[in-house]
């Protein structure tokens, strides 16, 4: 559609100065994301990590606009979403899907698998039935599960298969665009394995462009081009994965990476245990968000908020908020 | 002698035609100042085999089929449920996933700890608020004076967790068991709590049964690791060889297919095709045999037994 006659110079998502702020009884209220910026390129995957509570969740809401947001835009295949009206933005929506976590409840328990399969299809009346019911068929071998599936119930599947479920219902308007948030956090972990490699061949076979939400660093090293570190509902290190990874700059990135628990006893653990948890979103501190956790927290830190700083290479981006690297 | 030993242990829910059988033949033994990990995906019997064999879980509707259980000199089997509550919370500390339900939310911080220590020290109010103080900082809680009057809503996750292991450890149990105490946890609290947990562990000299579906974890914190599928322990060892050469299939799997720091970024992950077998439709043989790449056809017609060394066993007639 639009998206094939994209030129290369535009982005196919461009999020600038973007914020959420909800209101709270008593007048009060909570910054769940924070003038967030970024770009991304068709075909690229970008990785969202942090801990609950840092926004992550928020800001795939905001994207898709699902959610409105309080302040900035959101630029899709060029256009401002946020300023489309309803009818425009159901038209648009056709492009961008989510997967969510919990593949039990986002499945209708009343709905037959191949219903469920076909419903975005009936909502924008795309082809005729037979087309349709030839389409899920497909669909449903996509996702490596049998046409019979189709005349099933939810529940008659296992927690991996609903996941694949899912993935075939967001597939089914060929999006451009799929926010995956934990799409494979509540999986076992050899289910695990399975969705994200069909995740993978998807995105080969069909040139998905992913925004993978997930709060497990090693899943998002895995399947990312890209990645963004998020602290209270800032943007606090993003740069190329193997960037960030092999030196990461940010002292909340750092600690985060090396709080990880991995599979080999032998790792050398020379981590510095990260001390108190995430301050109330509500009561933000002053200065950098992370700044009370920070073990090399300079008095600048506790009075002005670091903007992101390009330090990176010409070829690979790597930016940090962080007083540290000015 | 041990201090928690566990000999065959078998488990089974329901009753009459539709009793199934859920933990089959599970044995180990966990010594003072040791952590063993039991570890397997959901519903491989994990929680079940050892919530029953300190008898906590409700009996009806689980009931134990067979086995030995016993800490110390006790035997846990043949004991009445008077004397197990002299056992819970005193001998056996107990520290659940999910501290928000775990906790009583009418009751404050305070009351709860020093409830958990009356039950079974005959101390005085002073001497009981003196102790709920010295637990609460020693399990890393700033202003535990403050918190005493929390109630738990008011309180982090993170908090919460610390509250709950404080009360767990509160009577000084000669053995502590964790029902994935981080899961609900970001990974650097989930680093603070395992810190907190080993040197308390040092500190008390209590044995740890850590359950857990995440190998992680058990890389990190455990001396030795038990792995389990389908209601079976399929695999025991130190962790190190555990690790690093793992003999069961399933073992040698489930290590393969996690994504790691070091896993080169869109290579295939290796996959265990399939899925766990429900419990009252495990097969006859092998319960891994058909989602086993190694497997062959006496592993469908017979049960491997725990082979191998004393230090390294493993289920399989055909081992990696």
């Amino acid at each position: 559609m639009g998206a094939a006659a994209l030129p290369m110079s535009v982005h196919l998502l461009d999020v600038q100065g973007l914020s959420k702020t909800f209101p709270l009884k008593g007048g009060r209220s909570i910054r769940a994301v924070d003038g967030v910026s970024f770009r991304q390129a068709k075909g690229e995957t970008i990785g969202i990590v942090g801990e609950s509570g840092c926004g992550k969740s928020t800001l795939g809401r905001l994207i898709l606009r699902l959610i409105e947001p309080t302040a900035g835009d959101v630029r899709f295949l060029g256009k401002d979403i946020t300023l489309l009206p309803a009818d425009a933005m159901r038209a648009m929506r056709r492009h961008m899907q989510m997967i969510f976590q919990d593949p039990y409840a986002s499945l209708d328990p009343r709905m037959r698998v191949g219903d469920l399969i076909e419903e975005p299809l009936v909502i924008h009346a795309i082809g005729t039935r037979a087309d349709r019911g030839r389409e899920v068929a497909r669909l449903l071998d996509t996702v490596g599960l049998p046409t019979e599936a189709a005349r099933r119930y939810p529940h008659e599947f296992s927690g991996g298969q609903r996941q694949r479920i899912c993935i075939a219902r967001a597939l089914a308007l060929r999006p451009e665009l799929i926010v995956a948030d934990e799409p494979v956090s509540a999986l076992d972990v050899s289910i695990q394995s399975q969705v994200l490699n069909l995740l993978m061949d998807l995105k080969r076979e069909r040139g998905l462009t992913y925004l993978f939400i997930s709060h497990n660093l090693a899943v998002v090293k895995y399947v990312s081009d890209t990645l963004a570190v998020m602290y209270l509902g800032r943007i606090v290190e993003m740069g190329s994965t193997d960037s960030v990874y092999a030196d990461p700059k940010h002292p909340y990135t750092q600690a985060l990476l090396a709080a990880i628990p991995e599979p080999d006893p032998d790792r050398a653990r020379d981590r510095v245990p990260l001390q108190g948890e995430l301050p109330s979103p509500e009561h933000p501190p002053t200065g950098c968000p992370f700044h009370p956790r920070c073990p090399q927290a300079m008095d600048r830190c506790r009075r002005e908020v670091p903007l992101p700083l390009e330090r990176g290479t010409k070829e690979r981006s790597h930016t940090v908020a962080c007083h540290l690297y000015d | 002698m041990a201090l928690f030993s566990v000999d065959e242990l078998a488990v089974s829910f329901g009753r009459g035609a539709s009793r199934v059988r859920v933990v089959d033949g599970v044995s180990f033994a966990v010594d003072r100042g040791e952590t063993l990990g039991i570890v397997g995906e959901s519903g491989c019997g994990k929680t079940v085999t050892v919530m029953s064999a300190i008898r906590l879980l409700p009996a009806p509707p689980s009931h134990i089929d067979s086995g030995r259980m016993s800490l110390g000199e006790v035997d846990l089997r043949s004991l009445p449920r008077q004397s197990l509550r002299d056992i819970w919370g005193n001998r056996i500390g107990v520290v659940f996933q999910d501290p928000m339900t775990s906790l009583n939310p009418t009751y404050t911080v305070g009351f709860q700890l020093r409830e958990a220590l009356r039950l079974h020290r005959k101390v005085n109010a002073a001497e009981a608020h003196a102790e709920v103080l010295r637990m609460l900082d020693r399990v890393g809680i700033n202003a535990p004076e403050r918190r005493l009057a929390q109630y738990p809503h008011e309180l982090s996750g993170g908090l919460r967790q610390r509250v709950l292991i404080a009360m767990a450890l509160i009577c000084r149990p000669e053995l502590l068991i964790a029902d994935e105490p981080t899961t609900a946890l970001d990974v650097t609290l989930q680093a603070q709590i395992l810190d907190l947990l080993r040197s308390l562990r040092d500190e008390l000299g209590m044995g740890i049964v850590l359950i857990t579906h995440d190998l992680g974890v058990v890389a990190e914190f455990c001396d030795r690791v038990a792995v389990m599928y389908a209601g079976r322990i399929v695999e025991s060892a130190a962790v190190k060889a555990l690790f690093e050469s793992p003999r069961h299939p399933y073992t040698d799997g489930l290590l393969a297919s996690i994504p790691r720091l070091a896993t080169v970024k869109g290579s295939r992950l290796p996959v265990i095709d399939g899925m766990v077998p429900a419990p009252g439709e495990r097969p006859a043989g092998c319960a891994f045999a058909q989602r086993c790449p190694r497997a062959e056809a006496r592993c469908r017609e017979a049960q491997p037994l725990l082979a191998g060394s004393p230090e390294h066993r493993f289920a399989c007639f055909n081992p990696v």
